[in-house]
């Protein structure tokens, strides 16, 4: 006998891969926003922020 | 259904971990960002204040002056320099403030008590030591015999060679005390150890 709901829990739908794909883009793009804004901060930031930056 | 319900949980869990993973990265990224410029900063006011110490040391040894204290200015603030430290073991090269206040120690090493620098007797000198900072943070490198050279403002450089160090308690001052000898002169570097509950201190003299 099939039980209904054991066949739903082995249906992954189309739907549900895309969301988890776009979540995990999501999360690429703001570690590689991470990066660039980190290098750029970090090499151009600190003639722009000493003013404030406080010993 | 009940373990539909677990999977789905977990997956919220997991995307809220690495959510907070993500985020937990951006302010580690940008507070070494920030420890970092305020590092450069702080050797920005070092070395402008050393800059200036040296055009008076010039002047002072062209008209044979003895003056002891200079003011210089660094970085929008005004510093009484007494003259400079140099410990090549563990590459300190900073300028010696009079002002035993926190923009002072925040800036450079600080005289905290004693006669002139370079006078006979046991003058220290006390200095932060910031996680990735300079100043006295290598202290707890230098062993017997390491060479600390005190420059003043007359431009006399005097070698000190170490001979004693150790961790003391908050309360125990004796460090600073004068020696008993006073032909010696005596140079104590003092900074905190154990996140302020102790003082690690390093004493050196000079040779007769």
């Amino acid at each position: 006998m099939i039980n209904m709901d054991d066949m739903r829990l082995v249906d992954v739908s189309e739907g549900e891969t895309v969301k988890k794909d776009r979540f995990m883009i999501g999360i690429y793009i703001s570690l590689i926003i991470l990066l660039v804004l980190a290098l750029v901060v970090y090499f151009f930031g600190y003639e722009i922020l000493k003013p404030i930056i406080k010993v | 259904m009940n373990k539909l319900l677990s999977k789905i949980n977990k997956e919220k869990l997991f995307n809220l971990i690495i959510i907070l993973i993500v985020i937990s990265l951006y302010v580690c990224v940008f507070l070494f960002i920030y420890s970092n410029f305020r590092e450069r900063k702080r050797q920005e006011i070092s070395n402008g204040i050393i800059k200036q110490v040296d055009k008076q040391i010039e002047k002072n040894e062209e008209d044979n002056s003895l003056v002891t204290e200079v003011i210089a200015k660094s970085g929008g603030y005004n510093y009484t320099v007494l003259g400079k430290i140099r410990i090549k073991k563990i590459n300190i090269y900073q300028p010696i403030l009079k002002e035993n206040t926190k923009k002072a120690y925040d800036a450079s090493v600080v005289k905290m008590s004693g006669p002139n620098l370079n006078s006979n007797g046991n003058v220290a000198i006390g200095g932060h030591n910031f996680m990735r900072g300079n100043f006295f943070i290598k202290i707890n490198r230098l062993v017997k015999d390491d060479k600390v050279t005190i420059t003043d403002l007359t431009g006399k450089s005097v070698d000190y060679y170490v001979y004693e160090y150790g961790i003391t308690t908050i309360d125990d001052a004796s460090y600073l005390a004068q020696p008993e000898d006073m032909t010696e002169k005596i140079i104590t570097l003092v900074t905190c150890t154990k996140g302020g509950k102790e003082r690690y201190f390093v004493k050196a003299r000079a040779k007769k």
